[in-house]
């Protein structure tokens, strides 16, 4: 506090120097203007006026998390996610897995350094190994589907499991959420006139 | 100096350099939530690029398949392996400071750091071999190819510096199980990083 009032008068020293003038304190209200304030409702709180708005953005961001498409993609996380647990069975809490170098595949205890996110690490090349090959095989009506429903598998892998999707607040998937739909609606605007010379 | 910039020279106080703050709950969250908020912005941008040579792929097809052929997917393959690795390193990383092992650290995210360099470098190789095909960004497809990689390409530079910076203050004892929020704030960054190459490298190399 002391800190606080020595640069408030080194400021007024400064203005004071340059303006030659002294500097005005600001005037308070009277009683009477507080009273009449309160009376009406009009009386600014003293309270940290950032804070409060933060808090308010955090409050209707918690409400905005139970928008359908939210909904939507939260389903998709637990389905690959459960899908990916019946192969791969991590049974530690997700903030405890870190510390685990054992999880069963398939019915088989393997211990592996790293636990879950060596065989998240597996995954991920095995996958892109199946995208590659498909690639270089003849195209089929679902090899394009496909392919990128591999991509779309393994992005969610490491949006889950590397970036602790799974245990964080879910404000932070609306964070994601939100932009990836406008971006999917974009382009799917741009598809419908693809062919007008863009 | 004039007198009035040596008043505020004595006025101030620099903080010091080398004070380690742990942070409490709500500034983890803060700082989480900041970097998803930007994660977002990030989307909406590399969603743009991508969007862009989407519809130039359905438009071209032809194009893009002689570009294809021309130039095999052997080496931008091996990247990726090379990013998704960069990746699982970066996590062990963050694992390896939660259990207290420093050194395991500077080692993991040392080599996040190096995978990152040689992904960049096996990109300039890539970009070369183009250039001397003749794909250069004056063309059509270039321009629509070079603006999402490039873009993601200076991300994984941004990525490697910020690495380096980690493994920098790990070497001093900066990080602790009581403090890792810097760690994890990077490991959003460079995870994001490899989502976007997940998809870049399906969309513009494969299909």
């Amino acid at each position: 506090m002391a800190d606080e009032n020595k640069m408030t008068k080194e400021s007024q020293t400064l203005h004071e120097e340059q303006s030659g003038e002294p500097v005005k304190a600001t005037p308070e209200y009277t009683p009477e203007e507080v009273q009449r304030l309160e009376e009406a409702g009009e009386l600014p709180e003293a309270e940290n006026i950032v804070d409060e708005a933060l808090t308010g953005a955090m409050e209707a961001a918690e409400d905005a998390v139970d928008a359908p498409v939210v909904e939507g993609f939260d389903k998709a996380v637990t389905a690959v996610q459960e899908a990916f647990e019946s192969v791969v069975d991590d049974t530690s809490a997700p903030h405890v897995q870190d510390y685990h170098d054992t999880v069963t595949i398939m019915g088989r205890e393997v211990t592996v350094p790293g636990g879950i996110y060596t065989v998240v690490f597996v995954a991920l090349g095995v996958f892109t190994l199946i995208e590659v090959l498909l690639s270089e095989l003849p195209r089929g009506l679902l090899t394009v589907p496909l392919m990128l429903s591999l991509a779309f598998v393994k992005a969610l892998l490491v949006v889950v499991y590397y970036m602790h999707l799974r245990e964080d607040s879910r404000v932070f998937t609306f964070a994601l959420v939100l932009p990836s739909v406008v971006m999917l609606v974009s382009v799917l605007f741009l598809l419908a006139d693809a062919g007008t010379g863009y | 100096m004039s007198e009035m910039s040596v008043k505020q020279d004595k006025g101030y106080i620099a903080p010091p350099t080398n004070k380690v703050t742990i942070p409490d709950k709500k500034q983890i969250e803060n700082a989480k939530f900041a970097m998803w908020l930007y994660l977002a912005s990030e989307v909406v941008i590399f969603g743009t690029l991508i969007a862009v040579y989407v519809v130039f792929r359905f438009t071209n097809p032809e194009v893009v398949r002689q570009v294809h052929d021309e130039l095999g997917i052997a080496l931008v393959s091996f990247n990726t392996f090379l990013l998704l690795a960069s990746s699982w390193a970066m996590v062990m990383g963050l694992r390896a400071i939660k259990r207290g092992d420093e050194s395991g650290l500077v080692r993991w995210i040392g080599l996040t750091a190096i995978m990152g360099a040689v992904f960049v470098g096996l990109q300039y190789v890539e970009y070369s071999e183009l250039a001397h095909l003749g794909l250069h960004l004056g063309t059509e497809w270039g321009m629509r190819f070079y603006a999402p990689t490039a873009f993601h390409g200076a991300h994984v530079i941004v990525g490697v510096f910020w690495a380096l910076r980690i493994v920098a203050r790990g070497r001093r004892g900066y990080y602790s199980p009581q403090n890792y929020l810097g760690v994890e704030i990077f490991g959003l960054y460079w995870h994001f990083v490899d989502v976007v190459w997940i998809f870049l490298f399906t969309i513009i190399y494969l299909v």
